[in-house]
Parts: structure tokens; C-alpha cells; sequence
């Protein structure tokens, strides 16, 4: 990279201004599927950081030596070994969580955000950068996830990672778990970052470099 | 596909090809010393077929050889896993057992195994006793379709009174906060504790159990609470009959008081 404030730019960009949940609107599926409790979303956001940061170290090594022609088939195929190690890892190491993502974990595989990241980013850059990207990414990710599982849990369950946080009488919301309360969760977010966008772009009338990537 | 960084100084790609959308930002950057390497970063557009085939069934062989390895690495964590959250189980629905000893099915008969044959393949059944060595009953599996998905439980049976002990739900992705209270519902869980299947288990009302066959319904989980029932009818009816009997099978409970209802056999 240039500069070396590069790098720390790559991962920030990663982790907030173009967050892959937020503004990139990428991995949708498993971030509204997971994330009726907070610790779902951690659980999915470590398997997806784990799968991210090894593919895109992988495909930035070995960048030179895959021919273009094939390198979306190589990008499966070390994503999706990957995803069969977590998924086996898990299910040895922590069998309650795996039982609570189920089908999620391999679903990782069709994760559009990590595919997309190998071929934006990881197939064009040396490791370094690739690697700081990633990991900016799947915090991103995680960050959004457990902001999303959050808040459905508060709303929907009256309590967080586990504890109770609303007071006695609280009626949980139950369609804050159910699949509807993942759509207004994240509409709600969506439009809260779209506000803080516009306000910092008010302060700052010409912010260069504001555009987000395109997905895939 | 946006390029990530903005790319000033690049000349205009031609559109004819997609393949020429990649490039080495790397070379550009004046860090690559191999830019226009032939061995390493073909310019021709087109590779021999002989190296995209390698490429792939290196690719393909080495995440091969990478699975084998983390599957057999993991197998044995992963079983005793699975057999130890059966085994909680199985002592969660007979209240009062506190070691059990599995049973296997073999060419229709329902045998003690054979601990020296390694792990128990097949269906298990378990058979629980107390402290004393008194038989309790049998945790017994059953499965069969619920509102989302096959519903797998293990059922507490006691072939003494004839009677439903204890039910726990194995696998379950009923909806979460409705159909999931197969588990959680105080009431409905309570109806299994003790649950005559004669003439057959029946589901009622929230709260309207009054008969010995009659399990609390659920409100909002109307199809999972029905599942449970009818395989809890299932599984007992399909296992009764070929359960050995305890009171002659196990050698500790010889000197058993408990007195032995009339046969089924």
C-alpha cells in the first residue's frame, strides 16, 4: 500500500463506513435468520470472521498462481472448506451453540459478503492489506449482527445475552424473534445510519472517498 | 463490482472481456517485481485448459485432504457429544434413575448391549434404575414431523404402572417463541410425568387436563404440542411390545419388590 494510514483506513472502512451489513447491505440472510439473541450473532459473526480472514489470506497468497479464468470456482472451494472445518470445529468444541445456528453455519458458504470481499479486494492486494481488510470486515459484521440480535432479544425475549434486562411486567414483543422483527430491526438501523450519514455529510460537503462498494 | 480504491490513474479498460476487469494492483504499485512474469501472470487472456484443470484439482485435492483431516479429528468429540446429550436426556425422563444401561435393537428383539462392541449402532434404548438397583423404565426415542421440521424426543416410559415418566425434545426447530414451547411450557411439559396412553394420549385445552391420557395443550403451539402426542403415542405403542422385561433381564434388580403388572407381554 501507499501509505501507511492505508491500512488503518481498509479496516475502519470495513468496520463502519462501509460496513458490509449497514451500508453494503451484504449477508442479509444470516443476519436476519441468526440474530433473535445477541449471542447468535456473536456465535455467527467469530464462524464468519474465522472463514473470511483464512479464505482471503489464502486467495491473497496464492492471487498470482490462480488463473482468472477460474478463480470464483477457487474462491468456493476454499470458502466452503473453510465453512466444513468451523461447522465440525463447533459442533466438536461447542456443541449447545452449534445446535442453536444449525443450518446457518454452512450456509456460510453463500455468505455473499465473503465471496465478494475475495473477489474486490483479496484477489487484487498482498496479504497484508487483504488480511486487514478481512478482519474489518467480519468485526463489521459481527458489530452489525450483534447490534441487530440486540435488540430483538431486549424486545422480543426482555433480556440480553441471557439476562434479564426489562423490568418484571415487560410483555416480550414475540414478533421481535420471529422473522418480522428481523425486517423492522434492520429497516430501523438502516434508516438510523442513513441519518447519521446525511448529518456528517452536512458538516462535510465534499467527503471524499464516501462511496460504498458495489455487492456482488 | 466496484473497484475498492479509487483507481485515478488506470487507463480505461476495453469491455470486450470481463476477464480483463482483474488486474495487479500490486504492479501498478511498483511492489511487484514479477509484473508481466510469463511463468507466473499470463498476459494472454486464455491459459492452456491443462492449467485451469490443475489449478482446480490442486485446489480440490488439497481442501480434500484438509477435510479428512479435521473430520477424523473431530468425529470422536462430535459422538461423545451426541451420546452424552442422550444420555442426559435419557436420565431427565426417568426421574430417580441414576445409571442406566442401553439396549440395542437386533433382528426385532430389543437385547442388552454388549458394552465390549464398541459404540452401540442403531437405535438405543435405555434402560434406567435407581440407586437400589430397581428398574425405573425406559427412555425411548421417537421422531416424526413437527410444524417445521422432524421433531426428535426421548420418551420416559415405565412399563410397570404403564405410563408416560418424562419427555425431552432432542432436535427441534419449531419457531422460536411459539412452537419451541414444547419445551418450556410448564404446564404441557408437566402433563408427561405421568400420561396413561390407553386408550391413546390426547391433547386438550391450555389448562383443561383432567384425565390421566390428557396432556395440556399450548396456546399458539396447537401443531407442536400435537406432534409431541402423537409420537409419544407412536413410539410407545411401536416399542412396548418388544421391550424385554426388566424385572427378569437385569441381574441386579433379582431381589426386586416391585411388583409386576399384569403382561403385555
Amino acid at each position: 500500500m501507499k501509505r501507511p494510514t492505508d491500512l488503518h483506513d481498509t479496516f475502519r472502512r470495513g468496520l463502519w463506513r462501509d460496513n458490509p451489513v449497514f451500508i453494503a447491505l451484504l449477508g442479509l440472510c444470516p443476519a436476519l435468520a441468526v440474530t433473535n439473541s445477541a449471542i447468535n450473532g456473536v456465535a455467527l459473526g467469530a464462524a464468519t470472521t474465522f472463514v473470511l480472514l483464512t479464505a482471503s489470506t489464502l486467495v491473497s497468497s496464492f492471487r498470482k498462481v490462480i488463473p482468472k479464468q477460474v478463480r470464483i470456482t477457487t474462491f468456493i472451494i476454499i470458502i466452503a472448506t473453510f465453512v466444513t472445518v468451523a461447522d465440525l470445529v463447533l459442533a466438536a468444541m461447542a456443541p449447545a451453540i452449534h445446535a442453536e445456528l444449525g443450518a446457518f453455519i454452512p450456509l456460510i458458504v453463500c455468505n455473499c459478503l465473503i465471496l465478494g470481499r475475495q473477489e474486490a479486494f483479496a484477489f487484487r492486494k498482498p496479504v497484508k492489506p487483504a488480511v486487514v481488510d478481512a478482519a474489518g470486515m467480519s468485526i463489521g459484521f459481527t458489530v452489525a449482527l450483534v447490534m441487530i440480535g440486540g435488540i430483538r432479544e431486549i424486545l422480543g425475549s426482555g433480556t440480553l445475552f441471557g439476562v434479564i434486562v426489562m423490568p418484571a411486567g415487560f410483555e416480550p414483543w414475540i414478533i421481535m424473534i420471529l422473522p418480522p422483527g428481523g425486517f423492522f430491526t434492520i429497516a430501523l438501523l438502516l434508516a438510523l445510519m442513513a441519518h447519521l450519514k446525511a448529518r456528517r455529510e452536512a458538516r462535510l460537503p465534499r467527503h471524499e472517498d464516501s462511496e460504498p462498494e458495489g455487492a456482488v | 463490482m466496484a473497484d475498492p480504491l479509487p483507481q485515478t490513474s488506470s487507463p480505461p479498460k476495453p469491455a470486450s472481456s470481463n476477464l480483463t476487469v482483474i488486474d495487479d494492483d500490486g504492479a501498478r504499485d511498483g511492489t511487484d517485481l514479477c509484473h508481466g512474469c510469463d511463468t507466473k501472470l499470463p498476459q494472454a487472456p486464455q491459459p492452456s485448459p491443462l492449467r485451469l484443470i490443475l489449478t482446480l484439482g490442486i485446489a480440490g485435492s488439497l481442501s480434500g485432504l484438509l477435510l479428512v483431516t479435521v473430520f477424523l479429528a473431530t468425529a470422536p468429540a462430535i459422538e461423545r457429544n451426541r451420546i452424552e446429550a442422550l444420555e442426559r436426556a435419557a436420565l431427565d425422563v426417568l426421574p430417580g434413575a441414576e445409571r442406566f444401561e442401553v439396549f440395542v435393537e437386533q433382528d426385532g428383539r430389543v437385547v442388552r448391549h454388549d458394552p465390549s462392541l464398541g459404540s452401540p449402532s442403531g437405535t438405543t434404548v435405555y434402560a434406567g434404575f435407581d440407586g437400589d438397583g430397581e428398574p425405573i423404565g425406559f427412555a425411548i426415542p421417537g421422531s416424526g414431523p413437527g410444524f417445521q421440521d422432524t421433531l426428535e424426543i426421548l420418551i420416559g416410559w415405565d412399563p410397570f404402572r404403564r405410563r408416560v415418566i418424562g419427555m425431552a425434545v432432542l432436535e427441534t426447530r419449531e419457531t422460536p417463541g411459539l412452537g419451541d414451547k414444547i419445551i418450556t411450557d410448564p404446564d404441557f411439559t408437566a402433563s408427561f410425568e405421568s400420561l396413561s396412553v390407553e386408550p391413546t394420549a390426547v391433547l386438550v385445552g391450555p389448562g383443561a387436563r383432567s384425565e390421566e391420557n390428557e396432556v395440556d395443550g399450548i396456546s399458539g403451539a396447537t401443531i407442536s404440542a400435537q406432534a409431541i402426542v402423537n409420537i409419544v403415542n407412536d413410539s410407545v405403542s411401536a416399542w412396548d411390545q418388544r421391550l424385554p422385561d426388566l424385572t427378569t433381564e437385569s441381574e441386579q434388580s433379582k431381589d426386586t419388590t416391585r411388583e409386576r403388572p399384569e403382561q403385555a407381554q
